[in-house]
């Protein structure tokens, strides 16, 4: 029945009831990465934010810094060049690149291609570094085991209550380029308590990725998170070839 | 909006049918979706598609959350909106943060 005058259907037409979720298939996608991942015992961060936040420099800082202890993949999305896939393999890190053309986000479907063409060890940790843009990709769950959204404080502190959708699907806030803060208005205070007022549970970091200030709780971070990972009790079952809740 | 096409041509060999006139969506106040444009968009995508012409139903579905403090559901018209009851913000969304096809109908 029609919702806005609840009128039937016209003669020789009938009525389907699809009660489909519109992000249903990138979900499925989702659920075949999240498992892939899982299987392998590889963390997956989902690096979200505007072009220019500084997330390829950070990503870059993070493979010098930390290759020599763990290796790093990195699928980069960008709608066009592959310069930052170039950049992060010259840091040291096995890089892929998506053009996503018109496209404004990655999504799960594009990753799972992308999958495909990484060697993935255990022990290792892949970045998928989406699309510059604070709208789109808060949609498109890409199998990741974390979001990360990044606000540079050259931005400007009121985005998370501008583009409340990203801040609140993020399970962590890097503030960057922090060395910055003398020279711009940017309450990092009333940054963080907006980012809170959207998403109560959502952790916040600040660092700076030129000077290295902050890049040691950023580790810490990417290092708890591959160990609660490692403790989720899904990962278990599909060691032992077995199967948990993902949708084929 | 090629999702709702993608969805469409899936249900159209199952159910057995050759065109659609209406599309009825569930869009959730607290989604990332501006209904006009996706309105715009849909009839650019469906052109040449067995949904080519259809008409829109959009239900929007009001948004929903959990104050922890208040420890009730509440009703929240922008995800940076405060409860309304105590003004705080332990929230937790729990719907009206969907998009769905609810029904098609079909010839």
């Amino acid at each position: 029945m029609c919702a806005t005058c609840g009128c039937g259907p016209k003669e020789g037409r009938r009525v389907i009831q699809l009660e489909q979720d519109l992000l249903s298939k990138n979900n499925q996608f989702a659920g075949q990465n999240r498992r892939y991942l899982g299987g392998l015992g590889v963390p997956a961060f989902n690096l979200v934010s505007s072009p220019g936040a500084g997330k390829t420099t950070l990503l870059t800082r993070t493979i010098q810094d930390v290759k020599d202890r763990v290796p790093i993949a990195v699928i980069e999305g960008d709608q066009q060049t592959s310069r930052d896939a170039e950049r992060i393999a010259a840091a040291g890190a096995q890089a892929i690149q998506i053009n996503t053309g018109k496209g404004c986000h990655l999504d799960a479907h594009m990753v799972g291609h992308a999958l495909k063409k990484l060697t993935l060890d255990a022990g290792s940790i892949l970045f998928i570094e989406n699309v510059g843009n604070l709208v789109c990709p808060a949609e498109f769950d890409l199998g990741e085991s974390r979001r990360v959204v990044i606000l540079s404080v050259t931005e400007g502190d009121d985005k998370p209550l501008k583009y409340p959708n990203i801040f609140a699907s993020a399970d962590l806030m890097l503030l960057t380029k922090i060395d910055l803060l003398p020279y711009v208005s940017f309450d990092v205070g009333r940054c963080r308590q907006q980012a809170r007022q959207v998403n109560r549970s959502l952790e916040v970091i600040c660092l700076s990725a030129q000077t290295g200030d902050g890049l040691d709780l950023w580790y810490e971070w990417i290092e708890r998170s591959g160990e609660e990972l490692q403790h989720r009790p899904e990962v278990d079952v599909l060691r032992a070839g077995g199967r948990f809740d993902v949708v084929e | 909006m090629s999702a709702v096409i993608e969805a469409i041509s899936g249900k159209a060999s199952e159910e057995n049918f050759s065109r659609v006139h209406r599309v009825c969506l569930e869009v959730g106040q607290l989604c990332n979706v501006e209904i006009e444009a996706l309105v715009f968009c849909f009839d650019i995508v469906a052109k040449g598609t067995l949904a080519a012409g259809a008409s829109f139903d959009i239900a929007s579905v009001p948004g929903e959350g959990w104050c922890e403090r208040c420890r009730a559901g509440i009703s929240l018209a922008s995800r940076s909106d405060p409860c309304p009851s105590c003004g705080g913000w332990d929230l937790d969304v729990t719907g009206g943060d969907r998009i769905r096809i609810r029904e098609l109908e079909v010839e």
